[in-house]
């Protein structure tokens, strides 16, 4: 009885949002920014989940279902979401978010991408990414053209609330764009120190608050570290006088922990994305605790 | 009249300076974000002509299976016991499977996708290339629906349908190698799949296809198939396409289900009826059901640890004609119309225990009524069977993978009922491939 009371919830559910677009995210940090900017004209489903490894998350049918009743799904791009994005989008038969569509947003066309290759790429260098970094999203100044780019698309998508849409943009720039300064305020004390990363997955935040990277835990992108490497990395972190070894949640801590130890230095455990803490409940609490975390951690 | 117009303008002027000093902060920032969106803009088209934004035509990977070990059993037997086409299944090494695949966006309304594989004969050694698959897909049919054309694999059950390396363990179910022949039940036909407008994912497929070709071994099959794998032993029986109920139908249901935020159960259930190669009154229904739970919890490392745990239970009843065949008249063959009934299943759970690691157990039974020719303990593909096989993976990446697999083997064709063998495989991917389906 129970269970039919769910279903039958469930499917008023479905129609009573009807006149809602209907917004598919990969990532919880696009369901943020996208809700900030839809507020109630919008659904939300984020595929991800925080504590998930974003390059490695199997298509499971529920996903499925989520794009079969899209308008819109927005993504990362940058071939992050490559290994399941395309079953997904192909699986869920909808017409309106296939590539090309409007209904198919690649959130990282107007981004400014770093570490783009300069030479040929093969898989013998791990898991590279040929048009640049994916991890773009710790840069505020690529999440608010990544805003830009999506408040602009669901006013094209749903035409007779683009005023709306306009004016939650402006509001979430100007939120945003004073909050920037307070953490640039936070972060300037740190510029010129360095840093151990685990993955490439924190370059961006990185290189805005000019802090300087000396190695990564992972030999290459994607392959899990070895004792050889380990060591070379330790001695490199003593040389250059590194503060911290930042490690993205997700991530083992034995490895990280051993070479924070060797140098003589703390691990930082960093949330990457939306909920990866309870503290980091939208992007901008995402980016307060980071910066807080890395400050105090730095120091 | 003049003068109040004059102080008119110079008040105009006068306010025009004023709110000039104000706009003139105001354009300038205007200005600024100008300058910078077009810098951005210039930014974005170099990026472009570096980069290009290629066109993508076609998606080609390649992938190897090799295996080396060895059994109890010699390599005659072997070609019975290990009743997959890409199974291990010789002393020594064995090519088991090298699969090229081809996929890409055919235009705006299909997908195209093929699948060409090569292995070496185990006993001869000679070269055998197959057309495994090469179909198109539909993208953007109405009302959830989805129209597969080419030649494909059966949806049915979990096992059939995937390629070889996608299989978790190195051989083939026993039940699958019984139902399906060698190299999985795939032919010509089409496929509807049909995605009901539910809050959960359950997916209705029909399908039509071929019933001849020595991949339809429960059904019309082919000469040369029959010979090597009769079942129960009853002659073949050549039988022309006359009518639609000449070709091989199916049903299937799939449903799924998130039980919670990191736990996933898909049930389905599938149906095939057909033709078979026993005579004119000869037809075949395969029935079965299947089930896969997946655990990955929220916090995964390269997508480790996971729990896989997948069975399948499937029956066959094989619907014989009669046959009376005098023309040797020291041999006259003279067997009834009976049913032949089948069954089996497989149950195997996978823990991936530690980034690249995984572990596994598998448990195989299969069993049938209903004697052979020549008494059903005597026919390697009707007798009762077990098998048991530990399973130890490791991944150095996501493109190679190396297992070994211990089978042990109780079946009644064997001169002693009991078989050992010891599997150590290699596989290794290059290229663009596809994900696979859940």
């Amino acid at each position: 009885m129970r269970f039919i009371y769910a279903l039958l919830m469930l499917s008023i559910f479905s129609t009573a949002s009807f006149a809602e677009v209907n917004v598919v995210a990969t990532l919880p940090w696009i369901g943020s920014v996208a809700k900030e900017i839809g507020k109630e004209k919008i659904n939300v489903a984020v595929l991800v989940k925080s504590g998930q490894d974003p390059h490695f998350v199997e298509a499971k049918p529920s996903m499925i279902v989520a794009a079969k009743n899209a308008d819109i799904i927005m993504y990362n791009g940058l071939e992050l979401e490559i290994g399941y994005l395309p079953l997904i989008i192909t699986s869920s038969r909808n017409p309106k978010i296939q590539p090309g569509q409007k209904g198919n947003l690649d959130c990282s066309i107007s981004v400014n991408v770093i570490e783009m290759a300069k030479t040929d790429l093969d898989r013998s260098m791990g898991d590279v990414h040929a048009s640049g970094n994916p991890h773009y999203h710790l840069s505020p100044d690529n999440v608010l053209k990544a805003a830009k780019t999506i408040s602009e698309r669901l006013s094209s998508i749903d035409g007779g609330n683009s005023d709306f849409y306009r004016s939650r943009f402006d509001i979430f720039e100007k939120g945003l764009r004073e909050k920037m300064k307070e953490w640039d305020e936070r972060m300037a004390p740190l510029k010129g120190k360095k840093v151990i990363l685990y993955h490439r997955d924190m370059n961006y935040l990185m290189e805005r608050y000019g802090i300087g990277v000396v190695g990564y835990i992972e030999p290459k992108p994607g392959i899990p570290p070895t004792p050889k490497h380990l060591q070379s990395l330790i001695e490199a972190g003593k040389r250059e006088g590194v503060s911290a070894v930042l490690v993205n949640t997700y991530f083992e801590r034995r490895s990280p922990s051993f070479v924070a130890d060797k140098i003589g230095v703390k691990m930082l455990m960093l949330p990457i994305d939306v909920f990866g803490v309870p503290e980091a409940r939208d992007y901008i609490s995402l980016m307060d605790y980071v910066t807080n975390a890395v400050k105090e951690g730095l120091r | 009249m003049r003068l109040p117009l004059s102080s008119l303008l110079i008040i105009l002027l006068f306010s025009g300076a004023v709110y000039g000093a104000d706009s003139d902060a105001e354009s300038r920032i205007k200005a600024l974000e100008e300058a910078l969106s077009d810098q951005q803009k210039t930014i974005n088209e170099l990026k472009a002509q570096k980069e290009g934004g290629r066109l993508r035509l076609i998606d080609i990977s390649l992938d190897a299976l090799f295996s080396a070990g060895g059994s109890t059993e010699g390599d005659e037997s072997l070609q019975s016991l290990q009743g997959g086409g890409h199974d291990p299944r010789k002393r020594g090494f064995t090519v088991q499977n090298v699969e090229l695949s081809l996929s890409g966006a055919v235009d705006p309304y299909l997908k195209g996708e093929a699948h060409i594989i090569y292995f070496l004969d185990p006993l001869e050694g000679e070269t055998v290339v197959e057309l495994e698959e090469a179909f198109m897909t539909t993208t953007s049919l109405p009302y959830g629906l989805q129209l597969e054309a080419g030649q494909f694999f059966t949806e049915f059950g979990r096992i059939n349908p995937q390629h070889p390396h996608q299989w978790h363990w190195q051989d083939q179910p026993v039940i699958n190698t019984r139902f399906f022949g060698p190299d999985g039940m795939r032919g010509p036909g089409f496929r509807l799949g049909w995605l009901a407008p539910l809050p959960w994912y359950s997916e209705f497929h029909v399908g039509m296809q071929n019933a001849n070709g020595e991949t339809m071994a429960s059904f019309l099959a082919n000469d040369e198939l029959f010979g090597e794998r009769p079942i129960g032993n009853r002659p073949f029986v050549q039988r022309d396409v006359d009518t639609m109920k000449d070709l091989v139908y199916l049903a299937r249901l799939d449903n799924s289900l998130d039980l919670t935020q990191n736990v996933t159960a898909k049930v389905g259930l599938s149906g095939l009826y057909g033709p078979n190669a026993t005579g004119e009154a000869g037809e075949t229904g395969i029935y079965g059901a299947d089930l896969v739970i997946k655990w990955r919890p929220g916090y995964q490392e390269r997508g480790w640890p996971f729990i896989i745990w997948e069975s399948e239970v499937m029956r066959r009843d094989y619907k014989a004609d009669a046959v009376y065949d005098d023309s040797d008249p020291a041999n006259v063959i003279d067997l009834k119309k009976e049913t032949l009934r089948d069954w089996g299943l497989y149950t195997q759970l996978l823990y991936g225990f530690s980034p690249g690691w995984a572990a596994g157990l598998r448990y195989e039974y299969a069993t049938g009524s209903r004697d052979s020719v020549g008494g059903r303990d005597n026919d390697p593909f009707r007798d009762d069977r077990t098998r048991i096989s530990p399973l130890l993976t490791w991944m150095p990446s996501e493109f190679s993978r190396l297992r070994v697999q211990y089978n042990y083997d109780r079946a009644d064709h064997l001169d002693d009922e009991e078989a050992h063998s010891v599997w150590l495989g290699v596989e290794f991917m290059y290229g663009a491939h596809a994900a696979h389906a859940f």
